[in-house]
């Protein structure tokens, strides 16, 4: 396939080329990352370049795999909750939720859980999401050289976070989620708190359109820049606001909701027009928009009663499997769980979990785009995926 | 009757649910790329591929999704040693999820020109199968 | 005329240009903070006026590291471009009319041919200490920087030349008396615009500052200098800055002419810091260009206006 002929080259992966040698045919080879400071996280691209073009790309992974699958395997689903949330540090809630869901579905306890408790759930979701789209302002204005924007960016994401410390007790890993339900209950004062934070975000908003999307040099960076079309990412089953940018009105949410409180107040889905990294920028800064406005109603509409449906820990699992798919910040957040059953020690146990999200396709979607690109373009377009390196190796 | 009912009927062993409320088609594995294709044919998106290390057998489980049907789970079982079709002429996508189950378990995709190791250090062979033990003491050291 | 006199010029040079540097860098971390909703330095002295000096202090100290080179004796010329640089920043703050309204000496005739004349020298020094060395982000940023100067050192050659010619003079102190006694920021605007386009690509700020981008080519071809070297590269940089701002305000704003009167250079001085504050407001509030981007708008876009510049200075040169 030439989609795939990137591993042409993948002998050089264990023996990097030290000479340097540069001539118009064989162009210098070039590591940008895992230590490159446009690259967020450990990994990056070995790239072949002729002048300033990319004429290939290898992708560089392998330095963030924690074998969380196989620890997975030895806990029982209490103690995999903190596990869950470990996959990418910026949407820990998201994850955790596609955990527990999973979790829940294959007890057969989706039922008990509160109402309260999944408002609640989708409230801490929502919440993550923004600071997780808010992570990927800052850092995609930094990698194309605004210095306002991580400092913009950093403080917006700080009213969130100390939204979810007040109501978790933690400002990365939450581990706010529980099989059956949440582990604390929000204040009134909490609710209020969230409510003029919330609003003093919304008034903020309008400073990203003026900072991102309306200044003439940024347009030059990313219109036209990175295009992926949809029938492209369709082929790769990219998900998220990726997908959404090349206007696939494909959104979880919306379309199958799986929680209860965003059926109840319904969810817009933000499309981009032509898939480019403009447009993946502007769906985020609308996701953001609209995750306030999902926030802000479900705290409006928070119903009152318990916040835990089980009330003893769940150390046992039943027999067979359970898929679960929750819309991320990054595409599908999904949790295999297999189990074979039983109350030993080893059945407590899932047999096997696995854990996917889109961002394994994107690795070598990034390459395969990225062979004709001009290195700065390149960093623009890696970029706008914001693809977390931690999620998808695992 | 279509040749997609006539190649479903021959390669389909069992319909079932999935506790997720997923419906899930096993079949046989010879059947297995023919009937991806055939979905893919019907607009369906690769989302993701997992692989089950049972005890003398290797489950695959490929989940499809469409925007008008929904989710489905095309699962077949190999035995080790059996190779399987890769997908990746079809799916693109699932290039490094299939790499990932040769890491993992050993499964070799036929036609996957990316069957290495993506994840791991060369030190460590077939990590999820049932029989490796988790080790205490970080191993080996990185070697790029 | 008394030769002696002249020696004293690189010294004033040096003493106003570090103290302009001091002064810049200063306010940009106050200005920043400001922007950013922060503090800014506070600790080391009064308001945190010596967090530079203390950041200087730090880099004195630090190790020195070269990269490999090859073949050795280019070596020496890579290691010592920084030096170099400084010493040729040196020379063009030395032929800005500032060390001379300071020292009260009589100014160089035709200083701004000599001044254009170092101006294109830097980048002769860079390519040629950069091109052996074996560190890629190196010579990436090299031939950036090289492609960046080609496109914009006419900008900026032509917006200067603009009001001398206007004025039919290559002295400085001629020219900053402006058309008539008319500023030529009034009289030629977009030769203002131009020149600030053509100051901020030479001296690699940020919507033109491809050669060293961090997030892409990791800095640039000032990677691999370390400690002494990077803080004479540092000081190399903002001089010639210092240079160009002071260029740009004696040719437009000016000169020294302002009221009320103060002591001679004064204004001058509080003019190029002026421009300098102006331009960190444009280093904040925007993103970068990419490396096409940069060209194309360089020859497509500032080159003709610089030119239209010229020709509109032609006119008033042949009607006045």
């Amino acid at each position: 396939m030439e989609a795939l002929s990137t591993t042409s080259f993948s002998a050089t992966r264990h023996a990097p080329p030290t000479t340097f040698i540069y001539d118009e045919d064989s162009g210098i080879y070039l590591s940008m990352g895992p230590q490159h400071p446009a690259m967020h996280g450990p990994w990056g691209f070995r790239v072949k370049l002729q002048g300033e073009v990319i004429v290939e790309a290898e992708p560089i992974t392998g330095y963030i795999h924690r074998g969380l699958e196989k620890l997975f395997e030895k806990r029982n689903p209490q103690q995999g909750l903190i596990l869950a949330e470990r996959v990418c540090f910026m949407d820990n809630v998201n994850w955790q939720l596609a955990y527990v869901i999973s979790v829940e579905n294959l007890l057969g306890v989706r039922d008990l859980v509160p109402r309260r408790a999944e408002w609640l759930r989708a409230i801490a979701a929502e919440l993550n999401r923004i600071a997780s789209h808010f992570l990927f302002l800052a850092t995609y204005g930094h990698d194309l050289g605004l210095m306002l924007a991580p400092v913009f960016a950093f403080r917006e994401r700080d009213l969130v976070i100390n939204l979810l410390d007040a109501l978790t007790g933690h400002r990365i890993t939450y581990n706010y989620l529980r099989i059956g339900g949440v582990a604390r209950d929000a204040k009134p004062s909490w609710i209020n708190n969230a409510k003029r934070n919330l609003k003093e975000l919304r008034k903020r908003m309008n400073r990203y359109y003026d900072l991102y999307l309306s200044s003439e040099i940024f347009a030059e960076r990313t219109r036209g820049k990175g295009v992926l079309a949809a029938e492209e990412l369709i082929r790769h089953g990219v998900t998220g606001p990726v997908l959404r940018a090349s206007r696939v009105p494909l959104d979880l949410r919306a379309t199958s909701p799986y929680l209860e409180p965003y059926e109840a107040v319904g969810v817009n889905i933000a499309l981009g027009r032509n898939g480019d990294n403009y447009d993946r920028v502007l769906v985020r800064i609308k996701e953001i928009e609209e995750s306030i406005r999902i926030a802000e109603e479900l705290l409006e509409t928070l119903p009152y009663g318990k916040i835990l449906g089980i009330d003893q820990p769940v150390i046992s699992l039943r027999r067979g499997y359970s898929y679960s798919v929750v819309e991320g910040s990054r595409g599908w957040f999904q949790f295999l769980v297999v189990s074979t059953g039983g109350f030993s020690k080893k059945g407590s146990m899932p047999y096997r979990v696995k854990i996917s999200n889109p961002c394994i396709q994107m690795i070598y979607l990034i390459a395969e785009k990225l062979r004709g690109m001009m290195l700065s373009d390149a960093i623009a377009f890696i970029n706008s995926m914001d693809l977390c390196i931690g999620g998808a190796e695992r | 009757m279509s040749e997609a009912a006539r190649l479903l009927e021959r390669a389909v062993i069992e319909r079932g649910y999935e506790a997720g409320g997923i419906p899930i088609l096993r079949v046989r594995p010879e059947y297995y790329h023919d009937v991806i294709g055939l979905f893919a044919g019907m607009e369906y998106m690769f989302i993701s591929l997992s692989a089950i290390h049972w005890r003398d057998l290797f489950e695959v489980m490929v989940l499809l999704y469409s925007l008008e049907q929904g989710p489905v789970i095309i699962s077949t079982f190999i035995r080790e040693n059996e190779e399987i079709d890769s997908i990746v002429d079809v799916f693109p996508g699932a290039y490094l999820y299939e790499a990932e189950a040769y890491e993992m378990f050993g499964i070799v995709f036929r036609g996957n020109p990316g069957l290495r190791k993506h994840f791991t250090p060369p030190e460590v062979e077939t990590p999820l199968r049932k029989e490796y033990e988790l080790q205490e003491t970080p191993i080996g050291g990185w070697r790029h | 005329m008394n030769v002696v006199e002249y020696l004293r010029v690189p010294q004033i040079s040096l003493a106003l240009s570090i103290g302009f540097i001091y002064l810049c860098v200063y306010t940009m971390r106050k200005l920043m903070a400001r922007v950013t909703w922060r503090i800014g330095p506070k600790y080391v002295g009064p308001a945190g006026f010596f967090q530079v000096f203390a950041d200087i202090l730090k880099l004195m100290v630090k190790e020195d590291v070269l990269p490999d080179v090859e073949p050795r004796y280019m070596r020496i010329i890579y290691g010592s471009a920084p030096f170099l640089l400084l010493g040729l920043s040196l020379a063009l703050v030395s032929a800005t009319p500032i060390p001379y309204l300071v020292a009260h000496i009589e100014p160089l005739r035709n200083s701004l041919i000599w001044l254009l004349l170092i101006l294109s020298l830097d980048i002769v020094v860079l390519i040629v200490s950069t091109w052996y060395v074996s560190s890629k982000y190196v010579f990436i940023g090299s031939y950036r920087a090289l492609a960046q100067m080609l496109s914009y050192d006419a900008v900026l050659a032509m917006s200067v030349l603009a009001p001398a010619i206007a004025s039919r003079s290559a002295d400085i102190a001629v020219v900053s008396k402006g058309l008539h006694g008319l500023w030529y920021v009034v009289s030629l605007p977009l030769g203002f615009v131009t020149g600030l386009v053509g100051v901020l690509a030479e001296i690699e700020a940020v919507p033109f500052d491809v050669p060293e981008a961090p997030t892409e080519v990791v800095g640039g071809w000032e990677l691999e200098y370390t400690g002494p070297r990077f803080l004479s590269l540092f000081l190399a940089k903002r001089m010639e800055a210092f240079a160009l701002f002071v260029l740009l305000a004696s040719l437009y704003l000016g000169g020294d002419a302002g009221y009320p009167p103060l002591p001679r250079g004064t204004w001058l001085f509080i003019k190029a810091f002026l421009v300098a504050v102006l331009v960190m407001f444009i280093v904040a509030s925007y993103p970068r260009y990419s490396l096409r981007g940069v060209l194309s708008r360089g020859w497509r876009v500032w080159v003709p206006l610089a030119y239209a510049n010229l020709v509109l200075a032609m006119i008033y040169s042949a009607l006045w």
